[in-house]
C-alpha cells in the first residue's frame, strides 16, 4: 500500500511537471514584446544591423515611449530560426524577408503560408517601380515592403587601376583584353571568392541581364509557363563566358579556395583590380582600403555592343509584418516609416545602397552613381532567383558553378541540373 | 563528437579495466539492486517527455510532405525514402560520409594509440605533453573549423611553411581542390580528436599490470610482442569505446564540414548531415531532410550496436 501511494505520487508529480511545462511553452509563445502596444520586436540578418541601428534610433526619436527590440543573426541561422518561429507563432512583429521567390524566407513563400500581413492598403504599396512591385506581392496583394535597391556589378579599385594604367572595359572583347593586361601587370583582373557559395552566382547574374533577360523580358514567365528552359536559353552563353573568363586568366589562381572576405581584401589592398559583387561590397572594401581609395561600381559587359549592356538590379532589404504580430499597429507604423523618403534614404545611405523608390533628396555615393543611372533608365533586371519557384534552383546554381570551375562538369550538364531543380516547382 | 570532451572523464573511467572482485563493491551492488525500480520513473518520464516523444513526433514528418512552414501537410507514406534511393546527391553524400567515418576511425585511433604509448612513459614532460595533446579536443569544432580554414587558404600558413622549406610541390588549394578537400577535413578532425582518443587509451594503459610486462620482458619478448600479447588485450575496452565514439562522430560529422567547405566545391564534401541541413533548412524540403536524418539515425544505431557486440565479444575472449 505504501509503495503504491509513492508510485501514484511520483506519477502525479511527473504529470504536473509535464503539464506545467506545456503551459510554459504556451505562454512563452506569446513572446516578443508582449502586445503592450509600445514594444516592437524585429528580426533581420546581420548585414542589416548598421541600417537598423540608424532607422530604429530615428523611429524611437519620433515616437517617444516606444521601444524597438531587434535581433540580427547570420543568414542561415536567421532563415532557420525565423521559419520555426513563424510556424510556432513566436516570430517577432516585423521580419526581414527576401523579395519574390526562390528562398526559404522569400515574400511569396512566407505569404503563401499565411504568415505575412496584407499591406496592400498602405499608401506606399503602389509606389514601387515596375521592377520591384511584383516581388513584394503574392496573388496580387502586397505582403512586403522593399526599402532598398541593390545591384550587381564590377567594383573597381580605381586607384589601383590608375596606377596600373588601365581603364574599366565596356565590351566583352575589351573585358578579356583587360584580364590579360592586368595579368601582365601582375594583378588579378577580377578576384573571385567562389569558396563562398552565394558568390558563385554573381557573374552569371551580371551577364544574363544583357544576354537573356534584357533581350527577352518575358523569359521568367516563359519558364513558369514551361515554354523556356535554362538549357535552351542564352544561359549557356553566360556560363560559357564564365569559363572563358577563367581560361583568360581573369581570376586569381585558386578561386575555389578563396572566400568572400579574402576576395574583398585583395581588392582593398590593390592586389586585384576589381571584384564582381553586390553594392554592399563597396562599403566593405572601403573599410579595409587605405584612406582615399577610389571605388566605382560598373556594369559587366557581355557583348561587344556597349549600348546593350544591362545590370542586375532589384529590390534589396525588404520587410514584412508578422500576421500574428502582438503589436500589429506599431509594426505597420514602423514599416510605413521605412517606406517614407526619410526612412528609406536613411536606411539606404547607411547600407550603401539606393532607395527602393528613387527620390531627389537621396545623396548617392559616387561609387554607385552608374547603378542609379541604370535604375533610372530602366536598364536593370531583377535578381534571377527572385522569380524561381523554389530555393533548390539557386542552391543548384551555386553547386554547378563550383563544379564548372573545378572542371567536374560541363555547361550542358550544369544547366540540365538547374532545369531539374526548377521543374520541382514550389 | 562535439560533446565528447565533456564526457572524457566518465568515458576514461569506463575504459579502464574493471578491477578484480572486491567484497566492498559487491555490497554496493547488492544495495543498488535493492532500490525500488520505480525510483527511475521521474527521470524516465522526463527523458520520454524531452527526448523520446519529440523525436518520435519529429520522425513522423518523414512520412509527410511538410515544408517546415505551412500549416498543412499530407501523408505521403514512404515517398520521401524512395526519393533518397534515386537522389544522386544522396548517394554521393552517403559515400562521403562512409569515407570520412572510416578514415577518421582508423587514423584518429592509430594516432591516439601512438600518442598514448608515447606519453605513457617516465619522461619528465609527460604531463605537459598529455595536456597539450588533449587541448584541441576541448575547443569547439566550429572554432577549429574556422582556424583550419584560415590555415588552409591558398596563401595560408600551411602553404607558406611548405614554401619556406622549399616544398612548393606539396602546396595545394587544400579546401578548393575537389580531390583533396574531403581529406583536408578528415585531417582537421583527426588533429582535434586524436588527443581525445589518447586519453581513453591512457586510461586503459593505467590498468596494464607492470609485473606481467616485466615478466614478459624477462622472457625475452620485444616491444611489439609485449604490446600485442600483454598490452593490447588489456586495452580491449578502451579500443571498443574509442572505435565506437569515432565512428559515430564520423558518421554524424557536420560542424567542421559546414564551416570549412559547406559541402563544396560542388558536392565533393557533402555528407549526410550537410545534406540533411540543406534540404530541411535551405531548400524548404523539411520532410525529405527528416527522412534522411531518420535513415542516418537507424544506420548509426545498427552500425554502433553491431560494432559494440563484435568488439565486446573479442574483449571478453581476450
Amino acid at each position: 500500500m505504501h509503495k503504491k501511494s509513492l508510485l501514484a505520487l511520483s506519477v502525479a508529480v511527473v504529470a504536473a511537471v509535464g503539464l506545467s511545462a506545456c503551459n510554459g511553452g504556451g505562454s512563452s509563445a506569446s513572446g516578443g514584446g508582449g502586445g503592450d502596444g509600445k514594444t516592437l520586436t524585429l528580426a533581420a540578418t546581420t548585414n542589416e544591423k548598421p541600417a537598423l541601428d540608424a532607422v530604429v534610433a530615428k523611429f524611437k526619436e519620433q515616437n517617444q515611449g516606444v521601444d524597438v527590440k531587434y535581433t540580427t543573426s547570420a543568414l542561415d541561422q536567421y532563415q532557420t530560426t525565423t521559419r520555426t518561429q513563424l510556424s510556432s507563432g513566436t516570430a517577432p512583429d516585423v521580419v526581414f524577408v527576401w523579395p519574390g521567390d526562390g528562398n526559404p524566407m522569400a515574400t511569396r513563400v512566407v505569404a503563401k503560408g499565411g504568415f505575412l500581413e496584407d499591406l496592400s492598403s498602405q499608401s506606399w504599396a503602389n509606389s514601387f517601380p515596375a521592377g520591384i512591385k511584383p516581388v513584394t506581392q503574392y496573388n496580387g496583394k502586397t505582403y512586403s515592403a522593399s526599402v532598398t535597391f541593390s545591384g550587381i556589378g564590377a567594383v573597381y579599385n580605381m586607384t589601383a587601376m590608375k596606377a596600373a594604367g588601365l581603364t574599366p572595359p565596356t565590351t566583352w572583347s575589351g573585358l578579356l583584353q583587360f584580364c590579360s593586361q592586368a595579368k601582365a601587370k601582375g594583378k588579378t583582373a577580377f578576384e573571385l571568392g567562389a569558396q563562398t557559395n552565394w558568390v558563385t552566382q554573381l557573374i552569371p547574374y551580371s551577364l544574363t541581364p544583357t544576354l537573356v533577360y534584357g533581350p527577352n523580358p518575358s523569359f521568367p514567365q516563359d519558364m513558369a509557363d514551361k515554354k523556356a528552359t535554362f538549357s535552351d536559353s542564352k544561359w549557356s552563353d553566360a556560363l560559357n563566358k564564365y569559363l572563358d573568363m577563367q581560361k583568360a586568366g581573369c581570376f586569381q589562381a585558386n578561386p575555389l579556395g578563396t572566400d568572400y572576405n579574402a576576395s574583398l581584401t585583395a581588392v582593398a589592398k590593390g592586389e586585384a583590380l576589381s571584384v564582381i559583387q553586390v553594392n554592399s561590397a563597396v562599403a566593405a572594401i572601403n573599410q579595409q582600403a587605405p584612406q582615399g581609395t577610389e571605388l566605382n561600381m560598373l556594369p559587366v559587359p557581355a557583348t561587344d555592343n556597349a549600348s546593350e549592356t544591362r545590370m542586375a538590379g532589384a529590390a534589396g532589404s525588404t520587410y514584412g509584418v508578422n500576421a500574428k504580430a502582438k503589436n500589429k499597429d506599431l509594426a505597420i507604423k514602423f514599416v510605413n516609416f521605412l517606406e517614407s523618403p526619410e526612412g528609406m534614404n536613411l536606411y539606404a545611405q547607411t547600407n550603401k545602397a539606393l532607395p527602393a523608390v528613387p527620390n531627389d533628396s537621396f545623396k548617392v555615393d559616387p561609387a554607385l552613381a552608374t547603378l542609379q543611372q541604370y535604375q533610372k533608365d530602366g536598364k536593370t533586371d531583377a535578381f534571377m532567383d527572385q522569380n524561381w519557384p523554389n530555393a533548390r534552383v539557386q542552391q543548384t546554381l551555386f553547386q554547378v558553378v563550383q563544379d564548372l570551375l573545378a572542371g567536374k562538369t560541363d555547361v550542358s550538364s550544369a544547366l540540365k541540373q538547374m532545369d531539374t531543380a526548377y521543374s520541382q516547382g514550389s | 563528437m562535439s560533446s565528447a570532451d565533456s564526457q572524457s572523464l566518465a568515458v576514461a573511467e569506463a575504459a579502464a579495466p574493471v578491477p578484480l572482485a572486491r567484497p566492498r563493491g559487491a555490497r554496493i551492488s547488492a544495495r543498488i539492486g535493492a532500490v525500488p525500480w520505480w525510483f527511475v520513473l521521474p527521470a524516465l518520464a522526463f527523458y520520454v517527455f524531452v527526448v523520446l516523444w519529440p523525436s518520435i513526433e519529429g520522425a513522423g514528418f518523414a512520412f509527410t510532405n511538410w515544408d517546415g512552414l505551412s500549416a498543412t501537410k499530407d501523408f505521403v507514406g514512404f515517398a520521401q525514402f524512395q526519393r533518397l534511393l534515386t537522389d544522386p546527391a544522396g548517394v554521393g553524400a552517403v559515400v562521403h560520409t562512409l569515407l570520412i567515418a572510416l578514415s577518421i576511425t582508423i587514423v584518429q585511433n592509430l594516432v591516439g594509440l601512438l600518442l598514448a604509448l608515447g606519453v605513457h612513459t617516465k619522461i619528465k614532460s609527460r604531463n605537459v605533453l598529455r595536456v597539450a595533446l588533449f587541448t584541441p579536443a576541448v575547443i569547439t569544432p566550429v572554432a577549429t573549423g574556422y582556424l583550419w580554414k584560415y590555415l588552409m587558404t591558398p596563401d595560408g600558413a600551411i602553404n607558406q611553411i611548405l614554401g619556406f622549406f622549399g616544398l612548393t610541390a606539396l602546396q595545394h588549394d587544400w579546401l578548393g581542390d575537389a580531390n583533396i578537400a574531403l581529406w583536408s577535413i578528415v585531417a582537421t578532425v583527426v588533429w582535434q580528436f586524436a588527443g581525445y582518443s589518447m586519453v581513453i587509451f591512457l586510461a586503459g594503459l593505467q590498468g596494464v599490470p607492470e609485473d606481467v610486462l616485466e615478466a614478459s620482458r624477462l622472457d625475452g619478448a620485444g616491444p611489439f610482442r609485449r604490446f600485442w600479447y600483454v598490452v593490447r588485450p588489456e586495452l580491449a575496452p578502451a579500443i571498443t569505446i574509442n572505435l565506437m565514439l569515432s565512428i559515430i562522430g564520423g558518421l554524424k560529422l557536420f560542424d567542421q564540414v559546414w564551416v570549412m567547405t559547406s559541402g563544396g566545391p560542388g558536392t565533393s564534401t557533402d555528407t549526410m548531415s550537410t545534406l540533411i541541413y540543406k534540404n530541411a533548412f535551405q531548400f524548404g524540403d523539411f520532410s525529405y531532410g527528416i527522412a534522411m536524418a531518420l535513415v542516418l539515425a537507424v544506420f548509426v544505431a545498427i552500425l554502433s550496436s553491431a560494432q559494440y557486440k563484435l568488439l565486446g565479444r573479442q574483449g571478453g575472449s581476450k
